[in-house]
C-alpha cells in the first residue's frame, strides 16, 4: 500500500525509531489541501509537493486534529479491511516518509 | 492594473505611459515594449509614479531559470511587502505586494555605463515580461500555466507538458485556421487562468515570447474564455491509438501545480493561495492525460478524439 506520491526522492530509511506511541506534530512549514478524499501537501521550505491517497489522507486528517498515532491506528482498523500488522507497518512507513520530507515532526520517539 | 516603472521612483514624478491590456489587466509601462505591440491600447493619461520598494529580507529561491534564451542564475527575495527578483547580468526587479507595480532598479554596474539608460534592454524586457509579470499576476490570483492552448466551440482546451512533449506541435496543428476552421490557437507556451464565480477562466491576451509580436495567437479572440479541459500531453509508442486517460483530482491538482510558471519564486502565503487555487480548479475543469504517438500522422486522430468529447 503506497500512501505518499512525491515528486522528490522518497527515502525509506528512518532516522528515528518510530512507533505508534511516538508523539507527532505537523511541521510548521507544511501547507495542505484535500481534494476529493485525497490530499496535496507542500513543504513551503523546500517547495516540494506530495500527494496522499485516501488512506494516507485519513491518517493525516486525524493527526491534524491532534489525535495520537495509536488512537488513529485503532480508529482506522475499524474502518478499513486490513490486518493490524499491515496497517501498523503502513502507518509507520508513511510517518517515516512524511518525517523525511519535513512534513511531520517527531517530538518524542 | 499593473504598472511597469524604470528605476527607483521614491521621489515621485508624473510621466506618460504606454497602455496595454494583458491577462484581463490594464498594464501601463513608462517604456514602450515592442513585444507587447499586439496588446497596445490607446495612449494612457500621465501617471504619477511613486513607489517605495521594501528591503529584501529573506531569500525564497536561488537557482537557475531559462530567461532570455539561456539559463541564468535567479534569486527571489521576499521584501516588506513584495518581492525582489535578482537575475545575474541584469537589473533587479521589485514587485509590490499587491502585484500592481513592477519596478526595474538599475544596478551599479549598469549605472557606470556612460550612456543614460532610457530603454529597457533585451534581457531586462525578458525578465519584466517573464518572471516579474508572472509574479505580479500571481499576486492578483491569476496563475500562468506552462501550456499551449486552443479554442474549440468557444471554450479553451489547455495542453500541459514539459518542453519537447509535443504540446506546441499539437496546438499549432489544431489551431491552424485554414486547415481547422472550428479551432483557433490561443497560446503557444503560457496561458494565464483564474477562478471566478462561474468556474475557471482563461486569459489568452498574453505575450507568447517564442512568437513574433505580429503573430500573437490571441489576436481576434475574446479577452476571456471559459477553460473547459486540461490535458497532459503524454508520449505513446509509435502507431498506438490516441487515448484519453483520466487521473484523480489529487493528481489533477498536482499537475496544475507542477505546470504553473515561476511557482518556485513564490513566498509561503502565495504558495498557499496557489495550492488552494489549483485544488479548486479541479472542481470545475477535468484534467486528463492525452496519450498519443508524437508523430504527424497521429494528430488527425487526436483531433477526432477531442471533437467527440
Amino acid at each position: 500500500m503506497t500512501h505518499l506520491d512525491s515528486e522528490g526522492v522518497i527515502v525509506s530509511k528512518k532516522s528515528h525509531e518510530i512507533t505508534l506511541d511516538s508523539q507527532l506534530q505537523l511541521s510548521k512549514t507544511v501547507l495542505f489541501t484535500t481534494v476529493d478524499q485525497e490530499t496535496v501537501l507542500l513543504n513551503s521550505q523546500t517547495g516540494k509537493y506530495f500527494g496522499l491517497d485516501e488512506i494516507g489522507t485519513t491518517f493525516w486528517g486525524l493527526l491534524s486534529k491532534n489525535i495520537p498515532p495509536r488512537l488513529a491506528y485503532e480508529m482506522m482498523l475499524t474502518e478499513y479491511e486490513v490486518t493490524p500488522q499491515e496497517l501498523e507497518r503502513d502507518i509507520l512507513d508513511l510517518v517515516g516518509q512524511l518525517e523525511k520530507h519535513g512534513l511531520l515532526e517527531i517530538i518524542q520517539g | 492594473m499593473i504598472s511597469f516603472y524604470l528605476d527607483d521612483l521614491t521621489a515621485g514624478y508624473a510621466t506618460s505611459v504606454t497602455h496595454y491590456r494583458l491577462a484581463g489587466q490594464d498594464v501601463c509601462s513608462t517604456q514602450p515594449l515592442p513585444e507587447l505591440a499586439a496588446f497596445e491600447m490607446s495612449e494612457a493619461e500621465h501617471l504619477f509614479c511613486q513607489i517605495s520598494p521594501g528591503a529584501a529580507n529573506r531569500l525564497l529561491y536561488q537557482g537557475s531559470g531559462w530567461i532570455g534564451g539561456k539559463w541564468r542564475e535567479i534569486e527571489s527575495w521576499s521584501a516588506s511587502p513584495g518581492f525582489w527578483l535578482k537575475v545575474a547580468g541584469a537589473s533587479n526587479f521589485y514587485i509590490s505586494g499587491d502585484g500592481q507595480a513592477v519596478v526595474q532598479v538599475i544596478n551599479d554596474h549598469e549605472k557606470s555605463s556612460k550612456a543614460p539608460i532610457t530603454q529597457i534592454s533585451g534581457i531586462n524586457r525578458d525578465i519584466l515580461l517573464g518572471p516579474a509579470l508572472v509574479l505580479a499576476l500571481a499576486l492578483q490570483e491569476i496563475w500562468c500555466l506552462h501550456a499551449s492552448a486552443v479554442v474549440f466551440k468557444g471554450q479553451v482546451i489547455a495542453i500541459l507538458g514539459e518542453s519537447g512533449q509535443g504540446k506546441s506541435t499539437l496546438a499549432a496543428y489544431l489551431g491552424t485556421r485554414s486547415v481547422q476552421p472550428d479551432w483557433k490557437l490561443a497560446a503557444d507556451d503560457i496561458l494565464p487562468v483564474s477562478q471566478d464565480s462561474n468556474g475557471t477562466v482563461a486569459w489568452p491576451y498574453f505575450p507568447q515570447l517564442k512568437l513574433p509580436a505580429r503573430a500573437q495567437p490571441s489576436t481576434g479572440l475574446p479577452e476571456q474564455l471559459p477553460l473547459a479541459r486540461v490535458f497532459i500531453s503524454t508520449k505513446a509508442p509509435l502507431d498506438t491509438p490516441a487515448a484519453i486517460q483520466p487521473i484523480s483530482p489529487r493528481q489533477s491538482a498536482q499537475a496544475l501545480i507542477r505546470h504553473t510558471v515561476a511557482a518556485r519564486l513564490f513566498d509561503p502565503p502565495l504558495l498557499q493561495e496557489h495550492l488552494f487555487a489549483c485544488a479548486a480548479m479541479t472542481n470545475h475543469v477535468p484534467v486528463s492525460r492525452l496519450v498519443y504517438p508524437h508523430q504527424r500522422e497521429a494528430l488527425p486522430h487526436v483531433q477526432e478524439l477531442l471533437e467527440k468529447l
